[in-house]
């Protein structure tokens, strides 16, 4: 299952809770995350993280546990 | 050969399927019918409780919330892949959005990915302690180290300490199976 061409829609989601993502889309789907969740972009809110200044609630959260997956980029 | 104990899969798909899939079917036999979403970008998976592409605490019992959320990757070995875990966040909240407050949230990030001078794996909670006279520690904001906590452990906190109802009256063995398979996935103790 391939993004969207949409920016704002990064993935498309099955019926049984399974969501695929290529690689290359893996940035742009966490800068939509951001944006949606914590009103930041997706870079501003990787440094919030990685600086230890992130908040902690849910949408933090999930957005730290998401940061895990582009500790290469 | 010695097979390290792990839970292996042909593909990482697979291995993030099968690890769903226990996760959904031992959360729907004790506590809730929510599903988990599961996104996977190749060799690494995010897995957590949503609704409308929000993360969201789901309602277990009649006053509590849970939520559930973990980082995956399938390490190749012997030309077959096994699962890791790199992180994960259970919170137990009083109500299902971001403004209710989390009562108790357990994380645990690998070293790998973070470094970090605070114990990795740890609780949180919204209590103060006074201490030392005028002095008040605030356990929000400290990193109370635990071991590795597991949701098998999680759930059995809900039912038992918090009382919270559990799906069936079989939920002790449930759980009691299930930390036997973690066991032979992992190679650790509980």
């Amino acid at each position: 299952m391939r993004a969207a061409a949409n920016p704002t829609r990064t993935h498309d989601q099955s019926p049984n809770g399974l969501v695929r993502l290529s690689s290359a889309d893996l940035l742009r789907y966490f800068d939509t995350r951001a944006r949606a969740l914590v009103r930041l972009s997706g870079g501003k809110a990787l440094k919030r993280i990685r600086s230890g200044r992130a908040g902690s609630d849910l949408a933090w959260t999930e957005l730290r546990l998401l940061s895990t997956l582009l500790r290469d980029k | 050969m010695t097979r390290v104990a792990g839970l292996y899969g042909a593909s990482p798909e697979e291995v993030f399927r099968k690890f769903k899939e226990h996760l959904d079917r031992l959360l729907h036999k004790t506590i809730t019918e929510a599903p988990l979403v599961l996104l996977s970008v190749g060799a690494s998976a995010f897995l957590q409780f949503q609704r409308s592409e929000r993360p969201i605490c789901v309602p277990v019992g009649h006053r509590y919330h849970l939520y559930v959320g973990q980082t995956l990757q399938a390490a190749r070995e012997d030309g077959r892949y096994r699962l890791r875990t790199l992180a994960y966040a259970y919170r137990i909240a009083d109500g299902p959005t971001f403004d209710d407050q989390c009562l108790f949230r357990w994380e645990y990030n690998a070293r790998e990915h973070k470094q970090s001078l605070a114990p990795r794996h740890h609780l949180q909670l919204p209590a103060t302690i006074g201490c030392f006279g005028n002095r008040v520690l605030d356990t929000n904001k400290l990193h109370i180290p635990t071991g590795w906590v597991t949701v098998e452990e999680v759930i059995r906190f809900l039912i038992h300490e918090l009382r919270v109802k559990p799906r069936t009256h079989k939920w002790d063995g449930d759980l009691l199976a299930s930390e036997r398979l973690f066991r032979e996935w992992s190679g650790r103790a509980t």
